[in-house]
């Protein structure tokens, strides 16, 4: 497991849960160290599993502490390379399409998309089968481009 | 989805902010090296300090409490009657011991595929009786196909004696006319592992000439071949000869009620994973693909004739392997999938018939979900699929018209003007020959498999189609995917999940038992069909296959037999 690339990703993944940098950094670094306080998860072959469950427990605890923010205010914190790219809008409008599904649908779709899990690491992570799991990817996906199409997207 | 779209999924990513470079810096300085097996000591791991040793108190307690009563527990499965014990039962003593003369065959156990009627021959002497010398059993019976289906039962019957001049025979006989036929139990089953078991153990009983019974197991591992068991038996000379008590009952094997089996059922198959495929990539099939299964199962079987002595022991041990290629086809609509064979298989949906034939995806899952609800229940009908057996595929030739001309079950009555709704409906009428048929599968907000059937114009009767015209008809139902169709059937995951190494290469058979074959020919109720994407100039049923196909010749009965159009009905319709 790449640590530093999953840093990242789960620093993503909180920051979707949390909308805070700072608060997701604070959870991004707890989740690692209680993930090293137990050896068996890291020999258990689901590292990824355990670290995302451990920073969905978290991101929980946090989200019941704090109010959340609104996501809009911290695209400052956005590389600016990244504004560059082509398709950065399409991707800015998506985004807010997905800040506007329910939690557990946005929670789906940012572990698929930004925090790149398998489906059957997300399967896992949700107690569910892989077949489940990609049947609500899929339809949470259909209810993405409807909306984006109403955008006048597609 | 479109191509934005996609692109605008994956560039979510960069939507979302990268964490402090510092900050994440310093932090991945200080941990360790995930997987590390010791504990650091910075980590906050106070609150997980050591269990105290009373902890071990409660756990002991209870393991000594499970132990107890799994003893128990085994003990009373032990000492349980069977069910057959409570069965009626066929008795044969011998009174006198003979001396020994000659040998023969005395005793043969037939094989009886369950639900059939058959007979079976209790104890056969046809010149001399039997001694204690005559115990030796032999079983045989290996074969190529692939099941055998198992039942045990035991009857009872009052007492016919006939004496001869050193011994009594005394046969029994059915107390009425009626048996039952009961699938044995096996009294014990155990089964570890993701495992398909496909042995199976017959148990049967016979009589010895010294009064105690004779235990003889029968492994069956086939279809074709009827395993057979012999008893050999010497006798004594020819001044007595007994009575040959045949018994006609369907489907057992005689036992007594001092018999006491147990099997064990162990087995072990491929490893069972999920592909990790998303429904993108399942569009990106392999244009052919060898699957192979394999199998192998363990059957142990313990009977017990005398408790004082040890019981026998027969172990059975069966590999299957099945290999079948899975060929793509590639379509606008999406990649198509077809089995390059294409066996005659149960219906996918049919439960309540064992198929016999597993080369389709379908059916070895039916198999496997079959097995694991024996799993859970009792293990009376398991199925064995000899690896020395070829895959066969078994095409059945195309359906003969000939066929459809039994007597119908008329459930479509034609209008009072004699005109049939399948007349109305249809814009051409044709007689045409089966010349190429494709399975094919259209991916889509709701996945199916239709069929590509091209139709050789013979005549048309009516519409524009033209004698020796080639036009292209399409059946719903065919082949397709089997994840392709469980991402629309996801209550359906549980009965196939636990098979294949990699299921997005398994297709799944969806056809209609009407669907047509290279070779068909009928007279066709067609309609235009033409829908993006598809063949220009395509046709469909009028109705459905099984009322839109007739025999070619006047009375003209349609595929399902519910339809029949005479020739003066279909002049009439033609005229019109």
């Amino acid at each position: 497991m790449d640590t530093r690339e999953q840093y990242e990703k789960i620093f993503q993944y909180c920051y979707s849960r949390v909308a805070n940098r700072d608060t997701a950094e604070d959870i991004t670094q707890e989740t690692f160290l209680r993930f090293l306080e137990h050896p068996e998860y890291q020999k258990s072959g689901k590292e990824i599993q355990y670290l995302y469950t451990i920073a969905r427990n978290l991101c929980i605890d946090e989200y019941r502490k704090i109010p959340t923010e609104t996501l809009s205010d911290e695209t400052e914190n956005i590389p600016e390379q990244s504004k560059g790219e082509t398709g950065w809008i399409d991707s800015m409008i998506l985004r807010k399409i997905l800040d506007r599904l329910p939690d557990e649908e946005r929670e789906i779709i940012v572990l698929r998309y930004v925090s790149e899990l398998s489906v059957s690491e997300i399967a896992g992570i949700y107690q569910t089968s892989w077949f489940t799991m990609s049947r609500r990817i899929k339809r949470i996906l259909d209810k993405m481009r409807k909306e984006l199409k109403e955008e006048g997207l597609e | 989805m479109s191509r934005n779209f996609w692109n605008a999924l994956h560039g979510l990513k960069n939507t979302f902010p990268t964490p402090n470079p510092e900050r994440e810096e310093e932090f991945l300085r200080s941990l360790p090296e995930i997987g590390h097996k010791e504990k650091r000591n910075f980590l906050p791991m106070l609150h997980m300090g050591r269990k105290s040793l009373w902890y071990a108190v409660p756990a002991v307690v209870t393991a000594v409490m499970l132990v107890t009563v799994g003893i128990r527990t085994y003990n009373d499965i032990d000492h349980n009657p069977l069910p057959m014990d409570t069965y009626p039962e066929t008795t044969v003593t011998i009174t006198e011991a003979i001396p020994v003369t000659s040998e023969t065959d005395a005793t043969e156990t037939t094989w009886v595929e369950p639900n059939e009627s058959s007979e079976i021959i209790d104890y056969l002497d046809n010149t001399e009786t039997p001694t204690e010398e005559n115990s030796s059993a032999r079983s045989t019976g290996e074969g190529t196909a692939s099941e055998s289906k198992i039942a045990l039962q035991s009857s009872s019957e009052p007492v016919s004696t006939e004496r001869g001049n050193n011994a009594e025979t005394v046969h029994t006989s059915a107390p009425n006319e009626s048996r039952q036929t009961v699938p044995e139990r096996v009294s014990t089953t155990s089964v570890k592992g993701n495992t398909i078991t496909n042995a199976s153990t017959t148990v049967s009983t016979s009589a010895n000439p010294s009064g105690k019974s004779t235990t003889q197991t029968t492994k069956a591992t086939n279809q074709t071949t009827i395993p057979k068991t012999t008893q050999s038996t010497k006798s004594t000379n020819q001044t007595t000869k007994n009575t040959v008590s045949t018994t006609t009952a369907p489907n057992y094997w005689k036992t007594t009620q001092s018999t006491k089996s147990t099997t064990k059922i162990t087995a072990q198959t491929t490893k069972i994973t999920v592909p990790e495929s998303t429904e993108e990539e399942m569009t990106q099939l392999p244009q052919t693909t060898k699957i192979t299964l394999t199998t192998r199962a363990t059957a142990t079987t313990k009977i017990v004739t005398d408790p004082t002595e040890p019981p026998q022991t027969t172990k059975i041990t069966v590999t299957t392997k099945a290999t079948f290629t899975t060929k793509s086809i590639e379509y606008t609509t999406g990649t198509v999938s077809a089995t390059e064979a294409l066996p005659q298989t149960t219906d996918y949906m049919d439960e309540t018939e064992m198929p016999t034939d597993y080369e389709t995806g379908d059916n070895l899952a039916w198999w496997a979900k079959n097995y694991y609800t024996l799993c859970d229940e009792v293990a009376y009908r398991l199925v064995v699929y000899d690896e020395t057996a070829p895959v066969e595929v078994t095409e059945e030739p195309a359906e003969p018209t000939a066929e459809l001309t039994e007597p119908a079950e008329l459930t479509e009555p034609a209008s009072e003007d004699g005109t049939l709704p399948v007349m109305e409906a249809a814009g051409d009428v044709v007689t045409a020959t089966v010349t190429d048929v494709k399975y094919l599968f259209l991916w889509g907000d709701y996945s199916y498999p239709f069929t590509e059937v091209t139709l050789q114009i013979d005549s048309s009767l009516k519409g524009s189609l033209r004698s020796g015209q080639v036009i292209t008809l399409y059946e719903s139902g065919g082949y397709m995917p089997l994840l392709a169709y469980l991402s629309d059937h996801p209550d359906e995951t549980e009965r196939y999940v636990y098979l294949y190494d990699d299921m997005s290469e398994v297709s799944l058979n969806v056809r209609s038992k009407y669907s047509s074959r290279i070779g068909d020919r009928y007279l066709y109720f067609l309609t235009h069909w033409n829908i993006e994407g598809m063949k220009e100039n395509a046709f469909t049923y009028a109705l459905s296959a099984g009322n839109s196909k007739f025999t070619v010749s006047a009375p003209y009965q349609s595929a399902d037999k519910t339809t029949i159009i005479t020739q003066e009905e279909l002049d009439e319709f033609l005229k019109s």
